[in-house]
This record gives structure tokens, C-alpha cells and sequence, in this order.
């Protein structure tokens, strides 16, 4: 009897699990302190944002070399 | 024959009636595709990369731009193109911003302030919008009716010249909205990029290349290391970094970033276009500075008036038909900055009080009526500011900092889930006090020791006074936003949950929010 009480309540939070709408990302990424999260699980993003810095540093790296050529 | 019609060679004036008529022409095109309010405000969010890019370019460069840098270098060396690369540190973070804006599937961002705060926080945005917009708009009209003036010797006064753009730009923005600001955009962004480059090359012949462009200024024994992008002193490192970090702040806050980000097919393309789009931008800067270096040695006679260096090589360089180009390119900047400019402000007050609070439940024939008179009156006020200011400086600043005031409940709004509306209210009234408090000496309270007291240290030196009232205000915003909200109820969990299901739900998986019991204000047509 012992063994067998606590299937009930296993049944019940089965019931509960199934009555919620499966979860997508998107309920994954509302979780949590801040709204930043919402960027963190795509890849795309922080290439993204990498390549930008890269031509932030490219366009400075440029207008310098210009600026020497002929000194 | 007479070959001069006020002030301008016959043939310039020629190719610049022409471009303007192309420019009209396919901008008045596009009202047949403009149906209903999100056809005009976010243009059915039907575009790819490519107009993306140019939208963002074209609504983010003037004129005005392009004198300032070209002035600044003339009198303080290479180190002045950070007139206008005080921006370059925050465009990467262009790229997080814009899918943000995409997914929240709003036409304004004061659908943003309603639904994540209240009703009140979107009213109060729409009058910062509004008042933002038509300083940032006269600014414009007012640096550009300038150029026009000088190019054409003085026989067209600046008036005259503002009317003829204002003229142009609401004949085809009113009744194309942003379908037409888009396109026009392509078709201007192209020549803004050729011709900001087409005078470098006909400069260096003139000057014997760069080791002749090395050889002469040197032969000056100038004070300043003309070729140096370290600051001179007057753009001191603390302020570089304050003016960042501000722009980062109101970025958000600018009614138009909804349009460079949300007008897309999908968030992808207005994270590229906005982005990229900014970066075609800061290149176009770097042939500004250096057409101000070349000045420095053509036009010594223009020495006490920098900011004729830019209007002046145009003039002495460019070939017969290019002149006009160039004056019906920079025209067209403008033009295209000031479209978008006025199709956000008509709607911030179509979509955010009109609609919403006070003639509710019509058709969409009736809603875009109102929105292209709005349009109108916006323009107007534009052009009140205009004729109003007398330094195109300061005004350009007053649109920066008035910007962040508001800018700083949407990023706490965004990334701090507890921000609520009184936070967010406390915000951006504490923000707004120290901003009033700091920014000029009212005699009643006393002013921070900006550049003669104990704040001004290196590299807190030259320059600065400006710098200290960006901390100021931001900090205080900031501080206050996070006391009140930790001191006040929150906001409804649901509420909450539905915004952030919202952001955090990519474009194309709309169907899932519905299943959730969230409404989508505008999907588009993406296709």
C-alpha cells in the first residue's frame, strides 16, 4: 500500500503537465531576472554583433592607414 | 545667353530639376500601395536587406552632417570626423536592438510604452516624440536652406529654400508615407555615397596626392596634428564616451528607429539594414573629413569660416553637372530624413491619442485622412523650430539629450523585468529635472564644478561641460527608476509574461501568440 500512495499524486501532476500547452523557445527565454535573455540563445546575434564591432575597428584601422599614406 | 539662374550654372540647375522630378515621381508612385494606417506608417513590413540598409542610411545622414565634419577637420584636423563617430561605439549595438522592435509587431514605440507600463507613460511619449522630431526636423530644414543659400551666392535666401524642400518632400511622403520614404531612400542613398567619395579624387590631383597634401600642411607649422584622430581638445576622451553612451540611450527613444527596424520582412533584415545600413553611414564621414583636409590647403581664404569648407569644394571642384548632383543629392538627404521624421510623428499622434483615445472604431480611409493632415501640421512645426533656432549645434544637442530623458524607462522597461510604470514615470521626471538643473545655470542653484572646479581633471578637461550633464541626468534616471519600482507594486504577472512572450517569439511564429491569447497589432505582409 505504501509503495502505491504516492501514484496519485504523480497522476495528477501528469494531468497537470499535459493540460499545459507544450513549451516552445520562446516561453524558455521569458524565464528569469531580465529581458536581455532574449537574445542569448541565438547564435546568428552574437556573430552578428562580433562582425560589427570588427568593422567599428576596421573603419578606425582604415581612416588611420589613410591618413599616413604619403607622410 | 545668360548661363547662371540664381546663382547656379544653367546645367547644374538642369540635373538638379531633373533628379528632384525622379525623386517625386517615385515617391508619389508608391501612395497606390498605401491602403491603411500600417501601409503608411510601417510600409506592410514587406522589404528586404537592401532597401533596409539604405532606409536606415538615408534617414540616419543630412547635410548638415557633412558640413559639421568637413568644418570641424578644417579647423581641428582628421580629430574632427568624431563630430559625427561620437556614434560609431553604439552602432554595433544596433544590431541587438532592431529584433526587438521587429517582434514587438507595434507601428509605434508608444504602443511599446503602453503595453509594457500604461496608457499615461505612452501619452507622455508621444509629446516627447513630437517635440524631439520637430527640433530634429528644424535642425535640418534650417542647415540645409543654409547650404542652399551659400551655394547660390545668396540670390536664393534661406526661406525660399526651405519652403521649395518642405514643398517636394510632403508632396510625396503625405501620399506615400513610408513605402515612398523607402524607396526614395534607395534612389538617394546611391548618390549620397557616390558623391560624398567623387570629390576625393579630384581633390588629390588638385593638392599632388597625399605626400602632396602631407608636404603643404606641414609647410603651415599648424598648432595641431592635423592628421592625428587623437583628440585636440576639444573631443576629450570622457566625452567620446559619454556622448556613446547617451546615444545608446536615446536611440530607442527616437520615434523613427521603429521604422529603420520593424519595416523588414523579418527581424533579420532590420537588424542588417539598420546596422549596416548606419555603417555606410560612418564611411561616407571619413571622405567628409578628409574633403575638410583637402579645404585646408585649397581655401585658406575661408579660415574664419570653417563650416564653408564642405559647400565651398563643391562648388570649386565638382565639374559642370556634378555641382547640381551634388546639391540635388544633399537636397534629397534631407529630404528623406525629413519624410521619416514626419511619417513618426503623424503617427505617434494618429495611432497613440486619435485613434486610441479619441475617435475610436472608424475605417481605415478615415485614419489615413487624418494621419496625412497630421502630417502636415508636424512639417509645420518643423518649420516653426527652423526659423527659430539660430545654432545648429545646440539644437542638434537639445534632440540628443531630450531623446534619452524618455529612453531610459524603455531600456529598463526591456531589460529588467520588475521595471514598472512608476519606475518608469520616476524616470524619466527625475531625468528631465537634473537635465533642466544641469545643462545652464539658472542662478538658483549652484552649477557642478564642470572645467574650473574639482571635476575638472584629465581626462575630464576642454569640453566637458557637456559630458558631466549626460552623467548627471542619466545616472539620476537611471537610480530613480530602480528606487521607485523596488518601493511600488509590480505589474500584473500576465501583462509581463505576454510582453516578453512577445519580443522573445521570432517573426514568422505568430500563430503560437495567438495560441496564447496575445494580440498582434500589425503582422505585414512579408511577402
Amino acid at each position: 500500500m505504501a509503495d502505491q500512495e504516492p501514484k496519485p499524486v504523480d497522476d495528477a501532476a501528469a494531468a497537470r503537465e499535459s493540460a499545459r500547452p507544450p513549451l516552445t523557445v520562446a516561453d524558455e527565454k521569458t524565464r528569469g531576472f531580465c529581458g536581455w535573455s532574449v537574445f542569448a540563445p541565438q547564435r546568428q546575434t552574437w556573430l552578428g554583433f562580433i562582425l560589427a564591432w570588427i568593422c567599428v575597428l576596421a573603419i578606425i584601422w582604415l581612416t588611420k592607414i589613410l591618413a599616413q599614406i604619403g607622410s | 545667353m545668360q548661363r547662371y539662374v540664381y546663382g547656379i550654372h544653367i546645367v547644374d540647375l538642369i540635373t538638379l530639376v531633373i533628379f528632384q522630378a525622379v525623386i517625386v515621381y517615385f515617391g508619389f508612385r508608391a501612395h497606390r500601395q498605401v491602403h491603411s494606417m500600417g501601409d503608411y506608417i510601417i510600409g506592410r513590413r514587406r522589404f528586404g536587406k537592401l532597401f533596409m540598409i539604405m532606409h536606415a542610411f538615408g534617414t540616419g545622414t543630412h547635410t548638415d552632417q557633412a558640413v559639421i565634419v568637413a568644418g570641424q577637420t578644417y579647423a581641428h584636423g582628421l580629430s574632427g570626423i568624431w563630430a559625427q563617430w561620437l556614434w560609431l561605439f553604439c552602432t554595433p549595438f544596433y544590431w541587438l536592438i532592431a529584433p526587438i522592435f521587429r517582434r514587438m509587431r507595434y507601428l509605434t514605440t508608444a504602443d511599446y510604452f503602453r503595453e509594457r507600463f500604461h496608457g499615461s507613460m505612452e501619452v507622455a511619449f508621444v509629446v516627447m516624440g513630437v517635440l524631439v522630431l520637430t527640433v530634429d526636423m528644424g535642425v535640418m530644414l534650417l542647415g540645409q536652406g543654409k547650404i542652399i543659400h551659400s551655394v547660390t551666392g545668396g540670390q536664393v535666401p534661406i526661406a525660399t529654400a526651405i519652403f521649395i524642400m518642405v514643398a517636394l518632400f510632403l508632396f510625396y511622403g503625405v501620399s506615400g508615407g513610408l513605402i515612398a520614404a523607402i524607396v526614395t531612400d534607395f534612389i538617394q542613398g546611391f548618390f549620397i555615397v557616390v558623391m560624398s567619395f567623387v570629390m576625393i579624387p579630384i581633390a588629390l590631383v588638385k593638392v599632388g596626392g597625399f605626400s602632396g597634401l602631407h608636404a603643404k600642411i606641414d609647410a603651415l607649422n599648424l598648432d595641431v596634428d592635423m592628421f592625428s584622430l587623437a583628440s585636440s581638445g576639444k573631443y576629450t576622451l570622457f566625452y567620446i564616451a559619454m556622448i556613446a553612451l547617451n546615444a545608446l540611450v536615446n536611440i530607442v527613444a527616437q520615434p523613427h528607429t521603429m521604422g529603420n527596424c520593424a519595416a523588414g520582412k523579418t527581424e533579420y533584415e532590420g537588424r542588417v539594414g539598420f546596422c549596416f545600413g548606419t555603417f555606410i553611414k560612418r564611411v561616407c564621414t571619413v571622405w567628409w573629413a578628409f574633403t575638410g583636409l583637402f579645404a585646408v590647403i585649397l581655401y585658406p581664404k575661408i579660415a574664419d569660416h570653417p563650416e564653408l569648407a564642405f559647400g565651398t569644394c563643391v562648388q570649386e571642384l565638382l565639374p559642370l553637372g556634378l555641382t547640381g548632383l551634388m546639391l540635388a543629392s544633399m537636397m534629397a538627404a534631407m529630404m528623406s530624413s525629413c519624410d521619416s521624421l514626419m511619417i513618426a510623428m503623424s503617427a505617434l499622434f494618429t495611432q497613440n491619442v486619435y485613434q486610441r483615445y479619441l475617435v475610436k472604431d472608424r475605417d481605415q480611409g478615415h485614419y489615413l485622412l487624418v494621419i496625412r493632415i497630421v502630417s502636415v501640421f508636424a512639417v509645420v512645426f518643423g518649420l516653426a523650430w527652423a526659423f527659430y533656432f539660430r545654432d545648429l549645434f545646440h539644437g542638434l544637442e537639445l534632440f540628443w539629450k531630450l531623446s534619452a530623458l524618455i529612453g531610459i524607462s524603455f531600456w529598463l522597461g526591456l531589460l529588467w523585468r520588475r521595471t514598472n510604470r512608476y519606475g518608469a514615470w520616476a524616470a524619466f521626471l527625475v531625468a528631465s529635472i537634473v537635465f533642466i538643473g544641469t545643462s545652464k545655470d539658472w542662478g538658483w542653484i549652484p552649477l557642478p564644478p564642470y572645467t574650473d572646479g574639482a571635476l575638472a581633471f584629465w581626462p575630464f578637461t576642454v569640453g566637458s561641460a557637456a559630458a558631466w550633464s549626460y552623467v548627471f541626468y542619466l545616472a539620476a534616471g537611471f537610480l530613480a527608476g530602480i528606487v521607485v519600482t523596488l518601493i511600488t507594486p509590480p505589474e500584473p504577472a500576465e501583462k509581463i509574461q505576454k510582453f516578453f512572450t512577445l519580443i522573445s517569439t521570432p517573426v514568422g511564429r505568430e500563430d503560437e501568440l495567438r495560441a496564447k491569447g496575445i494580440e498582434i497589432q500589425h503582422e505585414g505582409d512579408r511577402h
